[in-house]
């Protein structure tokens, strides 16, 4: 057994723990004058923080504003009585989640007690232990999911089948939520609000980008010199473009440019957001691809071209696998870096979970508790994000190595 | 009826020649690439004739008095009776000042957080790390709404202002600072800086290649600071005391003197240097770990000091590697500082913003914005990569 990096024996003597330790903060961190310096700096800085953040919470912090709004903070001003066009959403995430990290590899323990830790911070939280009994049996069937993936994905034969079910899985999983706010009468997008709002634009952005996006990195890469020309100015003026600006422009004079048709000019300023993260996110997409598609060695598409395939062939059956799969690690970066700026979405005015959580703190009974809550919102985005995070870097582990292989 | 067999011989070949032209690959890339253009014209032309319809593009408008004041402001004065294009300067100067702050603040600290990550210390690499991970999953506007509610406003009320020595004043309602005010003579001063810092550099450069060519130290950094010091003491003392410490004075309900900031720059920039340390920190920690760990060793072999070997052996290297994605990076910052319209700072967003408001033309401000938010990052890319270039060429690796 080691301790970064220093052999430890499994059986000692307290006083040889105590050796050991001693030997381990010497070389660590008591090297030399300038390290017990700084050692000791950091330290005191640390001990402060602790000290000051452990005084807070446990004399200071209420967390009675996370309770008191948590559906607010969830789900905004979503009517009563239509969460069911929510819960199936949620819970084909979760259990997704579970069977994606199951097909694609083992969840290392540091990972797991990491987000077992945040799961026990925030879950009581914000579902009370009431509210535990509707989400623990979306938690059970994904560890269930992980478990039943991760056997499956033990024999190589199915291992493919689980890996690609998991992709369609998560492409099927988006849309559900967008089609489940629409049927049978549907809910106002008005009133589409908190986290699931900064989902809902999150997966619309993505089913819009990334199509576009795999297109813009093929004209970019065309031979065509007004296709190439036009995809490049496209990428790079979005690219040089802020978010806020896009996400305004989409508020306040996207209509004047949508054709009259259909109604189309009047779609619901919600549409009009996501249409604009899409068309930003599809620059970033076809960069990502293009990196994909620029690491397919040459000989590849002329043999493919020496065997008669036509250019469709060659792109659907040779490149564009190779492409994709090469850049799942930065499109799954992509994918993240959006769903964490969908919080930008309070620039046009909607009420997503950040908005929402400093609107919590305009309630006479919650004024000046902006700390905690926010403190909540940071640690919900940081879990999504962090188990996203090490789900792809999982994923980029998993491919390593593959469509590099040269003839 | 007897079938006559009808002889169409120009038909005939005139299909045979379309359909030798579907073949030819000149004449279907021609048609493709004639096809393309065409959609882009109909495409761009269709945006034009919408965006003159809704609009007459012209910025006759922004001529007009502006109708709004601007609470902070950094080197102009605006207000409601001046026009629209002096609020969007105003705008343009906010955007400019929370962007070159927030770049130095963001480099000093991520590079040191980069070099603390990859430090023997293990207390050092653990705490840049939870940083690094920390600020990196979580979206930047959670940092700005907390920075800006949580913490400085947050900060004690202006009656009972926390204060520094007496020197500084930290309150919900303003941070003051001690800062230098320019006096008469300020200008002569600067123009005898710049003299100063051109001397030095020739200087240095002079040394410096005594010191290759003959393998005598010289001493350049010492000689180069002697003599940019010489000078400015000199000239300091020639102008007359041209610039004076000019420290706030707590009154009940502002600050007097010294630079006065408002809490939504603060908080703004607390937030984006912060988050942006954090992207930095990652692209020094790459950099320095693509300079090869041989560069290193040979160093240490000749007998160089741990400093050293950091100083003129790994970080002139690791540089070179960092100009063009620290370019990248500081071109986000600018572009994010736009995030300043949810805490109200009256940076160019917000500026714009209101004017699209007040005077109802979306369509020229946002062309308006996104040419100044390009021509931002051209100057960010010119100044931080453009030396790089010439950095390249002159000192390129030849291995």
């Amino acid at each position: 057994m080691t301790v970064a990096g220093l052999p430890l024996k499994v059986d000692r003597t307290p006083r040889e723990a105590l050796e050991d330790a001693w030997h381990w903060a010497r070389q660590r961190l008591f090297s030399s004058p300038g390290n017990v310096v700084v050692s000791a700096l950091l330290l005191a800085i640390l001990g402060w923080a602790a000290f000051s953040f452990a005084r807070w919470m446990f004399t200071d912090a209420d967390w009675g504003v996370v309770r008191a709004n948590r559906r607010l903070l969830l789900v905004g001003r979503f009517p009563l009585g239509e969460e069911w066009r929510i819960w199936p959403a949620v819970y084909s995430i979760i259990v997704l989640l579970g069977w994606t990290w199951g097909a694609w590899g083992r969840i290392s323990r540091t990972v797991a007690a990491t987000l077992v830790l945040m799961g026990a911070l925030v879950l009581p939280t914000l579902a009370g232990w009431s509210g535990l009994r509707v989400v623990a049996p979306a938690l059970a069937l994904a560890v269930l999911a992980y478990f039943l993936a991760h056997r499956l994905a033990e024999s190589p034969r199915i291992r493919g089948k689980a890996r690609v079910g998991s992709v369609v899985g998560w492409f099927m999983a988006l849309p559900l939520a967008l089609i489940l706010l629409q049927v049978r009468g549907g809910v106002e997008p008005a009133l589409w609000g908190g986290l699931y709002l900064n989902f809902v634009v999150a997966s619309g952005a993505i089913i819009g980008a990334l199509p576009l996006g795999i297109g813009l990195a093929l004209a970019r890469t065309s031979s065509f010199r007004a296709l190439r020309v036009s995809a490049t100015v496209y990428v790079e003026v979005m690219r040089g473009l802020p978010l806020p600006v896009m996400l305004t422009l989409a508020w306040l004079a996207l209509r004047a440019f949508l054709p009259s048709w259909g109604g189309l000019d009047e779609v619901a300023l919600v549409y009009r957001v996501t249409i604009a993260f899409a068309l930003f996110t599809a620059a970033f997409i076809a960069e990502a691809v293009r990196g994909g598609l620029n690491s397919i060695p040459r000989g590849q598409r002329e043999a493919a071209s020496a065997l008669g395939l036509k250019w469709w062939q060659l792109t659907a059956y040779v490149t564009m696998p190779q492409a994709v799969r090469n850049s799942l690690p930065a499109l799954a970066g992509e994918f993240i870096g959006l769903f964490m700026t969908t919080t930008l979405i309070a620039v046009v005015g909607l009420t997503d979970m950040l908005q929402a959580a400093r609107a919590t703190t305009e309630q006479p009974a919650f004024f000046g508790r902006q700390k905690e809550v926010l403190l909540f919102v940071g640690m919900l985005f940081w879990v999504t994000a962090f188990a996203l995070s090490r789900l792809s870097a999982r994923l980029e582990r998993a491919l390593a190595g593959k469509g590099t292989r040269r003839v | 009826m007897t079938a006559i067999p009808v002889r169409r011989p120009p038909l005939a070949a005139a299909v045979a020649t379309v359909r030798a032209w579907t073949r030819d690959a000149r004449v279907r890339r021609a048609v493709l690439e004639a096809l393309t253009l065409g959609l882009v014209a109909a495409f761009v032309l269709y945006v034009a004739t919408r965006a003159r319809e809704a609009s007459s593009l012209n910025f006759d408008f922004m001529t007009e008095r502006a109708g709004f004041g601007i609470g902070d402001q950094f080197l102009t004065q605006t207000d409601g009776g001046s026009t629209r294009w002096q609020a969007y300067v105003a705008g343009i100067m906010n955007t400019l000042r929370i962007t070159v702050f927030g770049i130095l603040l963001s480099v000093g600290m991520g590079l040191s957080i980069g070099v603390a990550r990859l430090s023997s210390n293990w207390l050092a690499a653990r705490l840049a790390f939870l940083f690094v991970e920390t600020i990196r999953n979580t979206p930047l506007l959670v940092f700005v709404v907390f920075c800006y509610t949580a913490v400085v406003l947050r900060l004690p009320r202006i009656q009972e202002s926390a204060d520094v020595f007496g020197i500084a004043y930290f309150s919900n309602r303003a941070i003051a600072l001690p800062w230098l005010r320019p006096e008469t003579g300020a200008g002569t001063f600067a123009l005898a800086l710049v003299v100063g810092a051109v001397a030095a550099w020739g200087a240095w450069k002079a040394l410096r290649r005594h010191e290759v060519t003959t393998g005598q130290p010289a001493y350049p950094w010492r000689a180069a600071l002697a003599l940019f010091a010489a000078v400015a003491l000199v000239a300091f003392v020639a102008t007359g005391t041209p610039l004076r410490l000019d420290i706030p004075e707590a009154g009940r309900f502002s600050y007097s003197g010294g630079m006065r900031l408002s809490p939504e720059f603060v908080g703004l920039l607390l937030a984006l240097s912060l988050f942006n340390a954090a992207f930095v920190a990652e692209i020094a920690r790459g950099a320095i770990e693509s300079v090869p760990r041989g560069e290193r060793e040979a160093a240490a072999a000749l007998g160089m000091s741990s400093w050293q070997q950091l100083s003129l052996i790994v970080l002139p290297q690791a540089l070179r590697a960092m100009l063009p994605p620290l370019a990248t990076q500081c071109q986000n910052l600018a572009k994010m500082s736009s995030v300043a319209v949810v805490i109200a700072f009256p940076d160019l967003m917000t500026v714009g913003g209101t004017i699209i408001n007040n005077s109802g033309e979306a369509i020229p401000i946002f062309i308006l914005m996104m040419l100044t938010y390009f021509a931002l990052n051209l100057g960010i890319a010119f100044l931080l990569v453009g030396p790089h270039w010439r950095f390249n060429w002159s000192r390129g690796r030849r291995a």
